[in-house]
């Protein structure tokens, strides 16, 4: 049986009115990010009709498609260097870069080393293979190298590093009780089906600032909504719950 | 090229190597089993052996890594960021590869040859060594060269065990993987060019040999 052709016409109106009423934001995010941005999205979700969708992911990759012009609305980058990048190629849409977070790095384990001594002297004190972000790639990763140069203890732990190439994978490995120590974004001190047995905040005086930035890469009234709940008052709140220092 | 690149090749052809090696010695009586047998769950097998065909790398990746992780438990020490672990990942990963063209090969062979080797008084043993091998010549050429290839290409796997350790983990596909995601286009382009150049050499030197075999033996 024929499909009538106004049939096809009258769906293609229903669709145009629906995203006229609701429209959907396609926002790239940095892995550490992502679990505070999912309860952001839910909180945004509840007092608006636009829907919000998360891509996780390295920054790294998320920046090398949005140079080949993956169709993001927004990015969430896990540091300042890459939209910085984006902005100086003109990818981004001016003044729109913004800092929505400080990140803040963690030592961890899923066994219980307080009696070893204090802080990172810990790392000396049991053996065991110990867990970064890659420092080439990912800005936790870079954290982690500086504070263990600061501590002078990055030449002598060299050969026990094992490298997981972001944030999260560095903490797989430690959870997977792969690799008994981590040293990992602290946002994910918050997940409750990770109990470690060893936490302890590294102070932000061992490194360089984590300063994670956003921009909007296509503009429209819903992203411009969306930055402007993320660095509000809701969003802010959600972001220090996860430990994370606000610019 | 950096020297950490050219090692992480290096490290490649080394995995592959001892990877098809260990391969063609466990699945050769795995794959004369499955030729041979008549097993009614047969096909269990066969599909357990075709598994790495469907499932994404990283579900091996992740498997592994809590295999090798729960080994800490009962206090051994991890194979996770070892070599000894990736070959383990690799053998798994690149099974099918080696084992479907050798069953089949086998399978080609049948059982007339056989039973004139034992006519002749051969041992099944001899008969398979001075009969079914090399009748079998091409598909375990096929064999051989689809393992050390599949094993090349690895790579979800590696990064989920790895560790990216220079000499130990670190592989060319994990290596080109760090250049791209660290802006470095231009190093990711040159080993990604010279993997490809070897991939496509090993793959053409080995189809050529097989004609040739073919030839020889038609």
């Amino acid at each position: 049986m024929p499909f009538p052709a106004y049939h096809v016409l009258f769906y293609m109106l229903l669709l145009c009115v629906g995203q006229a009423d609701a429209a959907e934001l396609r926002v790239a995010v940095a892995s550490n990010f992502f679990l505070p941005m999912q309860q952001i999205v839910s909180a945004y979700e509840q007092q608006s009709e636009n829907t919000i969708k998360l891509s996780i992911g390295s920054s790294g990759k998320h920046y090398a498609q949005l140079q080949n012009g993956a169709p993001f609305d927004m990015f969430f980058s896990a540091d300042s260097n890459k939209v910085y990048l984006l902005e100086q190629q003109e990818l981004i849409i001016p003044g729109t870069r913004f800092t929505y977070a400080i990140g803040r790095l963690a030592l961890v384990s899923m066994e219980p080393e307080n009696d070893a001594g204090a802080e990172l002297g810990v790392l000396t004190q049991r053996a065991g293979r110990i867990a970064i972000a890659n420092p080439m790639l990912a800005p936790y990763g870079r954290a982690a190298q500086q504070t263990l140069q600061q501590a002078g203890l990055w030449e002598q732990l060299q050969p026990r590093l094992v490298v997981g190439e972001n944030a999260s994978q560095a903490l797989q490995f430690v959870a997977s009780r792969n690799a008994r120590f981590g040293l990992v974004a602290a946002s994910y001190l918050s997940m409750p089906e990770l109990s470690f047995a060893y936490v302890w905040l590294i102070p932000d005086s061992m490194h360089e600032p984590i300063i994670q930035q956003a921009v909007i890469l296509r503009d429209s009234p819903v992203a411009r909504d969306f930055a402007r709940f993320v660095s509000g008052e809701s969003g802010r709140a959600v972001i220090t719950s996860y430990g994370y220092h606000l610019p | 090229m950096m020297l950490t690149d050219f090692n992480a090749i290096l490290l490649t052809l080394k995995l592959a190597l001892v990877s098809t090696l260990v391969l063609l010695v466990l699945g050769t009586p795995l794959a004369w089993w499955l030729a041979r047998s008549h097993w009614r769950y047969r096909f269990l097998v066969d599909a357990a052996v075709a598994l790495p065909l469907v499932l994404p790398p990283t579900v091996l990746g992740f498997y592994l890594l809590l295999a090798f992780g729960s080994g800490g438990l009962v206090g051994l020490p991890t194979l996770a960021f070892t070599f000894t672990g990736l070959v383990i990942g690799s053998v798994i990963y690149s099974l099918p590869f080696v084992v479907q063209p050798l069953r089949d090969a086998f399978v080609a062979v049948g059982t007339p040859p056989l039973e004139a080797a034992a006519t002749l008084g051969a041992t099944p043993l001899q008969a398979f060594f001075s009969v079914v091998l090399p009748m079998a010549r091409p598909g375990f050429l096929t064999a051989t060269v689809l393992g050390f290839a599949h094993t090349m290409g690895e790579f979800g796997v590696v990064l989920m065990i790895g560790g990216n350790i220079p000499g130990e983990t670190r592989v060319a596909s994990i290596a080109i993987y760090e250049r791209v995601e660290g802006l470095d286009y231009a190093a990711a382009h040159e080993l990604a060019l010279l993997l490809l150049a070897l991939s496509f050499g090993l793959l053409a030197l080995v189809y050529g040999l097989n004609r040739r075999a073919r030839v020889v033996s038609g």
